[in-house]
């Protein structure tokens, strides 16, 4: 299993059938493409934590899940041009601007770019993305710094890197949560099969 | 009631309060939050008014009843600057037309500025006019023409518009209300040589009602009138939206005919002249605008892209069966309301002369299409139905149809047209494939669609941004080093 | 529950309101405690009111719905109005307007002619300030009534 270089991405952007096209759409400028990554920028939609009244984040309570979801988050669509004010030890959940497509035998990993991480910023800490998911990515934008850092939709935020997948390995492709998501995302718990074992940490009424 | 009763002066103060606080919501409003500066633009207008409107009682003495009602009215028109945001609208979508209205309608007196509307309707509406109409009764007609000096319409889109993106090409039709307003003695002129043998009919049937005032029967005349020229406004904007988007215009009016009796034309009387309105049948308006959309010709050859990649059993191409209009009902008018007293003998006339009107209309749409066509000097949008093919093959591949293969690794980006045609042909095929047991697939595929076409309309416009902005650094650097 | 004549954004309120703005016009001419002359605005009231008093008593037809006199009126940005509402009726059912000119002998039609012309003769008879005290009293009576009247009609159609 190695990182795809240059040549291979493009290979693989160039190709014709759907099923194994590697797709990241649209590329607005060449040198995004670097020798073995994808640049990729900050789309328009965010979502924006508040402060407000809720229980502490317990995800293995479908009801607070629910609470949260309605109480906590604020989704902006931000126009291009517009500066977004990230503060020091804000999180929020952006996207990337362009849609990505991987076939079975690819799996990407998104991390920040280095000039941004040494603004404090963090980008993505959920990295990894599936063969077979098509979708924006969801970033996870949290500032670690002192100071509060301007964001720009379009701006050049993270980079995507690929791996290929052995072709005798398992061509079961990604059927998880986020069904081809173009926004920002919540987060989606108790939407697969797995998420029904969290009631099993749950404390019980009777003793174990 | 006048001013100076202890109710008149109480009835002003509250007014005044109210213009206070219509003021101040207004002020909140975030410009910076506006797709285009024509928002900023009401946003001024709005709050010069209510400056004046302030001054009104001491230097007009109005009527404080009339004025109570009037500042209350000017709400709605706030309402619709509140809903101009992006929180409402889709910018791209918003910046795609803006540039089409910029295009036909060069010079720059006339602005528009997008809002969202509570209702589920496209519609546009002179916003200078209606401010214009709601200060009428209490500020002098010269001291509004010099607050409101410019010309702006409002075009409002429908709520839950992003539900419902294919629908979008009813704006073209919406920008047609204008292009009429600006053409109208042209237009006049081309109807004027069609319809003299109905006008006399239709005076003539009046006239020999007996036993009815002459002044009636006048007022009866002009309303028929107000309303044959209703027919023809729709029918110009109409042919208007099939110029700007090709087929696209026809399959959102075709979905929004869905539920209705389509044979029913309609008018809608007022008591002001200006405000009666009327429609067509989308019957006849769809079988006039099949022609003039090329949509048969278009469908085929489409339908020969489709084969070639495969997608016959996912998408289906409305052909001519597929969107065969069920012509067999007679066409009648529903003139509403029943509570005035016109509504009933109107309806008789008219229902007597419809087909004479039919034909006449008929003719006037063909005239006045070549007459259009050489105005705008546009023909009907050339959208390439291999295009359309590649565009719904992504879709179909759960992609946004933003860029069309052309053996580069990057491909071409595609046009706003192509991807709403694709977006909508697509969705039509979804849905007139759809059975009950498939219903969830099929929604969630619809969900799909839209959100894939929003992504779509998004990156696209940037990417046009930016690839002429590239044009523009490279030439500059180019010409610098 | 706010009053119909006040939240009814449809042309019925529209007319409502122009109604209501003349009728203010009307009362501060019979009422010379409150001004001794009429503002701009309540110029363009009784213009108005002349204006839609002549259209409506005219049995002239538009002759051609492409004239551009009748097109110019559907795009004009003041209103037009033309409501559901038999005004002979109202003026001949209007007491003030028997009892005025009783003893002239005038047919039904005349009378209206000539009401309309005292009062436009009147707000032409001043290049400048329209003096209350110049005001024709009976002819304004007999607009007050004919209004009230159209105003007690407007309101069955807000509801």
């Amino acid at each position: 299993m190695g990182i795809l270089h240059k040549n291979t991405i493009l290979e693989r952007m160039g190709e014709t059938k759907y099923q194994k096209k590697l797709l990241v759409t649209p590329i607005l400028d060449d040198d995004q493409i670097g020798p073995a990554s994808i640049d990729v920028r900050l789309g328009s939609s965010i979502i924006v934590p508040k402060r407000t009244y809720v229980g502490s984040q317990d995800v293995t309570d479908p009801e607070i899940i629910s609470q949260v979801e309605r109480r906590l988050y604020e989704k902006i669509k931000l126009k291009y041009r517009t500066p977004f004010i990230l503060h020091p030890s804000q999180l929020i959940l952006g996207v990337t601007f362009e849609y990505i497509s991987l076939p079975f035998d690819i799996f990407a990993s998104i991390v920040s770019r280095s000039s941004w991480g040494r603004l404090g910023l963090v980008v993505a800490t959920a990295s990894v993305v599936q063969p077979g998911f098509k979708g924006a990515l969801t970033l996870e934008l949290c500032n670690m710094s002192e100071s509060p850092i301007t964001l720009y939709p379009g701006l050049t935020i993270g980079q995507l890197v690929f791996y290929d997948v052995p072709s005798k390995a398992s061509k079961e492709m990604y059927k998880g949560r986020y069904d081809c998501p173009t926004e920002a995302g919540l987060p989606q718990f108790f939407k697969t099969k797995s998420d029904n074992e969290m009631s099993f940490w749950r404390p019980r009424n009777e003793g174990i | 009631m006048s001013n100076s009763t202890p109710n008149g002066s109480a009835i002003i103060t509250k007014a005044l309060l109210l213009l206070q606080k219509i003021k101040q919501r207004i002020l909140q409003i975030d410009d910076t939050q506006f797709p285009t500066e024509f928002s900023s633009t009401v946003k001024n207008i709005l709050v010069n008014v209510l400056d004046n409107l302030s001054e009104a009682p001491k230097k007009w003495d109005p009527s404080p009843t009339a004025f109570h009602r009037q500042v209350l009215q000017i709400q709605e028109l706030v309402n619709h600057l509140e809903r101009s945001s992006n929180d409402y609208v889709l910018w791209p979508v918003v910046n795609y037309f803006n540039s089409i209205w910029l295009e036909l309608f060069e010079g720059g007196r006339v602005h528009v500025f997008f809002s969202q509307s509570t209702q589920h309707n496209y519609s546009i509406y002179n916003f200078s006019d209606k401010l214009f109409r709601k200060l009428n009764p209490i500020i002098p007609e010269a001291e509004i023409q010099k607050i409101i000096d410019s010309e702006i319409y409002c075009l409002q889109l429908a709520s839950l518009e992003e539900d419902n993106i294919p629908l979008y090409a009813n704006v073209a039709h919406e920008f047609g209300h204008v292009v009429y307003n600006r053409y109208q003695s042209d237009i006049a002129d081309i109807w004027s040589g069609l319809n003299k043998k109905i006008l006399e009919d239709i005076k003539n049937e009046i006239e020999n009602e007996k036993n009815l005032q002459p002044q009636i029967k006048a007022r009866r005349n002009k309303k028929i009138l107000a309303i044959l020229t209703g027919f023809i406004k729709e029918i110009t904007s109409d042919i208007v939206g099939a110029l700007l988007l090709g087929p696209n215009f026809f399959l959102s009016l075709y979905e929004m005919s869905w539920g209705f009796n389509n044979s029913n034309w309609y008018a809608i009387l007022t008591p002001a002249l200006q405000l009666i309105k009327s429609y067509p049948s989308f019957n006849f308006r769809l079988e006039g605008l099949r022609k003039i959309a090329h949509l048969d010709e278009f469908c085929s050859e489409l339908n020969a892209y489709i084969v070639k990649h495969d997608l016959s059993t996912i998408c289906k191409v409305p052909d001519k069966n597929f969107l065969s209009l069920a012509l067999s009902k007679k066409d009648e008018i529903i003139v509403s309301p029943e509570s005035d007293s016109d509504s009933v003998p109107i309806k008789k006339i008219l229902d007597n002369k419809m087909e004479d009107i039919k034909v006449s209309i008929k003719n006037f749409q063909s005239s006045v299409s070549d007459f259009l066509i050489k105005k705008l000097s546009k023909s009907i949008s050339n959208i390439d139905p291999s295009d359309i093919s590649e565009l719904i093959l992504r879709l179909h591949q759960r992609i946004p149809p933003n860029i069309i293969p052309n053996g580069s690794v990057f491909g071409k980006p595609a046009e706003f047209p192509s991807i709403l045609l694709a977006a909508s042909i697509y969705r039509l095929s979804l849905l007139s494939n759809n059975n009950l047991t498939q219903q969830m697939d099929t929604i969630n595929e619809l969900d799909r669609i839209e959100r894939l076409t929003g992504k779509a309309f998004e990156v696209s416009y940037i990417q046009k941004e930016f690839k002429e902005w590239k044009k523009v650094e490279r030439n500059f650097n180019g010409n610098t080093s | 529950m706010i009053m119909n004549n006040l939240i009814n954004s449809t042309a019925y309120g529209d007319w409502w309101s122009h109604l209501e703005s003349i009728n203010h016009t009307i009362i501060k001419v019979l009422n010379e405690e409150r001004a001794t002359a009429l503002n701009d605005l309540d110029r363009e009231r009784l213009h108005a009111l002349i204006e839609f008093l002549t259209e409506s008593y005219s049995s002239k037809y538009s002759d051609d719905a492409t004239t551009s006199e009748f097109l110019s009126k559907l795009n004009e940005t003041r209103l037009s109005f033309v409501p559901d509402i038999n005004l002979l009726h109202c003026l001949r059912e209007a007491e003030s307007f028997k009892k005025w000119q009783s003893r002239s002998k005038l047919g039904f039609e005349k009378k209206i002619q000539k009401l309309i012309e005292n009062i436009q003769k009147y707000m032409s008879s001043s290049k400048g300030m329209l003096f209350l005290k110049d005001a024709p009293n009976d002819e304004f009576k007999i607009l007050k009534e004919l209004i009230e009247k159209l105003l007690a009609k407007s309101q069955s159609f807000l509801y």
